[in-house]
């Protein structure tokens, strides 16, 4: 259109922010129209029946749930705000936010493929993921006033949700679904459109060498690649083949904290989250899940991976 | 007050913030007919992104007719997002990224079988070839004095010095999933001292020569000795697979 020349490291910091964009637009999309199939054909009692009343039965079975709804961590958010419409408390929408992600087939399937012949770390990432979402769940669980944890126009809409008992096709093809699409749609593309130009300004403006200075030491050399699924902000569907990369350089135990920490938390899922939870549940989330991925790799480094 | 008023009202009665989600819709569509996804995402996501796209595309324009938004502050970001997409020149990625990125000489093999490759003529084989091949057969001797003949974009890594004509690197960057985790795959060329030639950064060439086994600091390494060097210009499909 236009016949603009730019330096080539602007270029191609353009060019990656778009392309993280462009690759997740479709995943929101799905993940929009996944939430909408699910409020219109699962009625909210079968879905309550299925989580029980147990505390953590039912925080279990939220973090399984991801592999009934296979979305990944982009569409993961407004699946996640269904759950809530539904009647799940926001604890149990913790513990699916955070294991979907992991708990996934299409993961799951991917990360054999990329790690097969270590079935240690494929063990690690799923019995690791899971741990981590039932865990953080149940702290976020006793919590008193669990609706003070959601931002105020998600809790508003859980309200709305209460009152709606429409259930069928009608309900994919009324003009309250074209509202709420892109209603969903576009608060979720701002805050994703944040995500992504951080991870793009970071990725050619942060030398990457400094990154591999840490890769000798057992606990810097994890640290420094839970900062790198941080920035990189790689759909978890992909990123075990990215991880391969670093077979070479860094030790499993640091892999694994890639594998874990990357679908649960990176720039562009801590923009989408703020949609829905509040800054402090936010922030409790990325400090617990930084944690226990530290616990599950560190024990692992010890245990002389 | 009045005056902000008044532009909601116009913001809301122009749809501005439903033309947003058209105009999203739009760019993933043209995207894949301009064929210039290539750039940003794997041929894996090709029809994925169409289809979502398309989907985008009609909710957003059933949207125009039922339910106005207002609130265009709000969506800034996504506004500024759109003049981005619509204006950046659509080109690969470059050597600016090469340079920030590890540069692997081998890559493992996917899916593509690897065995098959050693019985191929040398010179017919791709810069994305040649990685496989050395992923599966890392032994470097085995390939001295063979032909090669491939085409790339010149770069350099980092790691090493300067950028001289005399020694760069040709190579090509793959994508697993996005340009965001894009490597290059180089193969290192040294042309002798008094090479008439030259070459800069991010010209597309043509390098056809044999390659060289030398060592440095204690290692071997594989170089090629160039016969020619032609500069062509940028391939339909800069990235390889």
């Amino acid at each position: 259109m236009f016949d603009l020349t730019l330096d080539p490291k602007i270029q191609d910091t353009l060019t990656i922010f778009l392309a993280i964009v462009i690759e997740a637009v479709p995943f929101i999309v799905l993940g929009v129209l996944v939430s909408a199939v699910l409020s219109a054909f699962v009625k909210d009692k079968w879905l309550l029946k299925l989580r029980g009343d147990n505390r953590f039965g039912s925080h279990l079975i939220s973090s399984l749930l991801g592999m009934l709804f296979p979305v990944c961590e982009c569409g993961n958010v407004p699946v996640t705000r269904e759950l809530l419409g539904k009647g799940f408390s926001p604890s149990q929408a913790v513990s699916f936010y955070l294991g979907a992600p992991i708990l996934n087939i299409v993961v799951i399937a991917s990360t054999i493929s990329a790690f097969g012949s270590s079935p240690l770390i494929v063990l690690a990432r799923v019995l690791g993921g899971l741990a981590i979402a039932v865990v953080i769940g149940l702290i976020v669980s006793y919590h008193p006033r669990q609706t003070e944890l959601l931002t105020p126009t998600t809790a508003a809409l859980c309200e709305v949700h209460k009152h709606q008992h429409a259930y069928g096709i009608k309900v994919l093809l009324s003009k309250r679904f074209v509202k709420r699409f892109l209603n969903e749609f576009l608060s979720m593309l701002n805050l994703l459109i944040f995500g992504a130009a951080l991870a793009a300004i970071t990725q050619l403006w942060v030398p990457r060498d400094f990154i591999y200075l840490f890769a000798s030491n057992p606990l810097l050399s994890i640290l420094a690649m839970i900062a790198l699924a941080l920035i990189l902000s790689v759909c978890s569907t992909v990123d075990a083949f990215i991880a391969l990369a670093f077979v070479g350089q860094f030790s499993p135990a640091a892999i694994v904290a890639f594998l874990i920490f990357g679908p649960m938390i990176d720039f562009k899922a801590i923009s989408m989250l703020l949609t829905t939870f509040k800054p402090r549940l936010v922030a409790l989330m990325v400090f617990l899940v930084t944690s226990f991925t530290l616990i599950i790799s560190l024990s692992l480094s010890l245990g002389g991976y | 007050m009045k005056l902000a008023k008044q532009t909601e009202k116009l913001v809301r009665n122009l749809r501005l913030v439903n033309l947003l989600g058209v105009l999203v819709g739009f760019y993933l569509v043209r995207l894949y007919f301009a064929q210039t996804n290539q750039y940003y995402i794997n041929t894996a996501y090709f029809n994925f992104n169409l289809l979502m796209g398309l989907l985008l595309l009609v909710l957003s324009l059933a949207s125009l007719f039922f339910y106005p938004v207002s609130g265009l502050r709000q969506y800034l970001p996504t506004l500024l997002f759109i003049l981005v997409a619509f204006m950046t020149p659509a080109l690969p990625l470059s050597s600016a990224t090469a340079a920030v990125r590890p540069v692997n000489l081998s890559r493992s093999g996917g899916e593509l079988e690897v065995s098959p490759l050693l019985s191929k003529d040398p010179s017919t084989l791709k810069i994305s070839e040649w990685a496989r091949l050395f992923n599966y057969e890392p032994d470097f001797s085995r390939y001295k004095g063979q032909e090669v003949d491939v085409i790339g974009f010149v770069f350099k890594p980092e790691a090493s010095n300067v950028f001289s004509k005399e020694n760069f690197w040709v190579g090509r960057f793959v994508l697993t999933c996005c340009a965001v985790d894009a490597s290059a795959l180089g193969l290192e060329v040294e042309t002798s001292e008094n090479w008439p030639g030259d070459v800069s950064l991010d010209d597309w060439i043509r390098v056809s020569g044999n390659w060289e086994l030398k060592e440095r600091d204690g290692k071997q390494y594989l170089v090629v000795n160039p016969k020619e060097i032609v500069k062509v210009s940028q391939p339909d499909k800069p990235y390889e697979n």
